[in-house]
């Protein structure tokens, strides 16, 4: 009645869940192309981070609008990685004996989903007013927004690691997810690692507009995302039966 | 391939015979990179020789230490490719 | 449980079927790494052709010695690694044990390469650092001091794995998933070495 197929013991609700988890990781990609990549002008940035604040405050107030659009359609990407994080937690609960790995993907990918969403309400802020805040103010908030996206390291490395580990010591046949899917979670989590040199570098291919420190975590990132998406749909695939 | 079918100690291992080659490309890739630095000779052949050098121990490396030699076909051309490729675009980077 | 005859035939047959070595997701993995890494080798080219002045003076200062050092000593881990593999795979098909011993001191030395090869590159980076050359000195020493220390990295988790391996191999029996274990190990290590041959010609001898 709930749901719950008790003869066949199909649960549908369930598939219906993954189902929703899975395709959320798709629509966060492609709000994030929408949002981030045509209109918002965070990758490719359109600016780098040496360059004079006034420079940040010209050019943000130069595409106010499609920055202010942009920021609707990323806080709703990033506010979906929690549907997505959710999703891997519940394939990986399936196989577990008592809850350990799942409750860990839960926090990192609750944690995640925070810092992102710091990073639509940064980039919508510089958008708000760009022109009364002081020009530092503006080159601030976008430091702010990829500091969140590309610093946050052991957040997002985390989470991959512990969505790995379940799968590699799983036995034969009781993994989550394929075994392959745990090998690209670690690769993924060694190519966030760069992200944190934007620190030390305002220029060059090590600061927050380069391609070592910015495109290389990002397209792993949304790489990733697009992974795991499948990965959930396949889980919710083997459910049905 | 009397390697493998026996455990015996007195035949070479291929690996073996790997080491000791990727040792002596080691030293013709220095001796390629004194060329290169020193401005004696042909600079521009002896950059590309560091580079052929550099590859040929990566594509022995991949072939006999991480047994791409047993692997399948699709697997072992992949790196194949990969090795051809990067070295060539490399080469030409540091030539143009 | 086999009679040593069909042990041989069947390692002669195991031999002849294509392997995949490890499992298909190490090479998800190896194949992710050498992607990135190929951006890498190409900015570090790139830059040697901006700036050829620059790389060039810089790259004289270097110690080559140290270079090659940490070359030979990868590449002789890469080839203790490759024959304890080997060994370990022995042992599988025989159904006994007779040569894991040997494998897990193979592996044992193998970390020892690897310790060197850190204590090799911390005592670079002194030496230079006690110059006062530094990652902002040029943009040479920014790629030499962030490549390398991503590689270092790699050789750090290497080094876990090695010793994962380590024990792995001094089990008192070992079946096909700890032989994939074993072979998956392996190729990350193979990968620290491979990786390092082509940072070495860049930096060092171009």
């Amino acid at each position: 009645m709930n749901g719950i197929d008790t003869h066949s013991g199909k649960d549908h609700l369930f598939y219906r869940s993954m189902r929703f988890c899975g395709w959320s990781g798709v629509v966060a990609v492609t709000f994030f192309i929408i949002g981030g990549m045509i209109l918002g002008g965070m990758l490719p940035p359109m600016l780098s981070p040496d360059e004079p604040a006034a420079e940040f405050a010209r050019r943000v107030s130069d595409h106010v609008v499609a920055i202010r659009i942009g920021s609707v359609f990323l806080i709703f990407s990033f506010a979906l990685f929690g549907a997505l994080a959710a999703g891997i937690a519940a394939q990986t609960r399936r196989f577990e004996k008592a809850p350990a790995f799942s409750y860990l993907q839960l926090m990192f990918g609750a944690s995640g989903t925070v810092v992102a969403v710091l990073v639509a309400f940064s980039w919508a802020l510089m958008s708000f007013r760009p022109d009364e805040y002081d020009p530092a103010v503006v080159q601030m908030l976008i430091d702010f927004a990829y500091f969140l996206a590309l610093f946050s390291v052991p957040v997002f490395s985390g989470w991959c690691l512990v969505i790995a580990l379940p799968i590699l010591f799983a036995n034969e046949g009781e993994e989550p997810f394929p075994r392959w899917i745990a090998f690209f979670n670690l690769w993924a989590a060694v190519l966030y690692a760069p992200g944190l040199m934007i620190l030390f570098f305002k220029s060059g291919i090590f600061s927050w507009s380069g391609i070592v420190a910015l495109w290389i975590p990002f397209t792993a990132f949304f790489l990733w995302i697009l992974v795991m998406s499948w990965g959930i749909l396949k889980g919710a695939g083997s459910a049905r039966g | 391939m009397n390697d493998t079918s026996s455990p015996s100690r007195l035949t070479v291992r291929p690996a073996t015979i790997a080491w000791a080659l990727l040792m002596i490309a080691t030293a013709i890739g220095w001796w390629f990179g004194e060329t290169a630095q020193g401005g004696s000779g042909d600079v521009r052949l002896a950059i590309a020789g560091v580079l052929v050098t550099a590859f040929a121990k990566v594509w022995l490396v991949g072939f006999q230490f991480m047994e791409l030699r047993g692997a399948p076909r699709l697997l072992r051309h992949a790196f194949d490719a990969w090795v051809v490729i990067a070295c060539a675009a490399l080469i030409i980077i540091c030539l143009r | 449980m086999t009679s040593p005859d069909s042990a041989v035939s069947s390692a002669v047959s195991e031999r002849t079927k294509p392997h995949v070595p490890g499992e298909l997701g190490i090479w998800c993995f190896v194949a992710g790494d050498l992607a990135v890494f190929t951006v890498f080798f190409v900015l570090i080219a790139l830059g040697n052709g901006d700036q050829a002045q620059v790389f060039a003076q810089s790259r004289a200062s270097l110690e080559l010695w140290i270079g090659v050092l940490n070359t030979l000593l990868l590449l002789s881990g890469s080839w203790l690694v490759a024959t304890a593999v080997e060994r370990c795979r022995e042992s599988v098909q025989s159904g006994s044990g007779p040569d894991t011993r040997g494998a897990a001191l193979q592996f044992a030395l193998a970390i020892l390469t690897g310790v060197l090869f850190v204590a090799n590159k911390s005592l670079e980076w002194g030496i230079k650092i006690a110059h006062g050359i530094t990652p902002a000195t040029n943009d040479f020493f920014m790629y030499f001091f962030v490549f390398t220390g991503i590689h270092l990295f790699h050789v750090l988790i290497g080094l876990g794995v090695l010793i994962a391996l380590r024990r792995v191999s001094r089990r008192e029996r070992l079946d096909s998933k700890a032989l994939r274990t074993i072979e998956s190990g392996a190729t990350f290590w193979h990968l620290v070495d491979l990786l390092w041959i082509v940072l070495f010609a860049l930096f060092y001898l171009i």
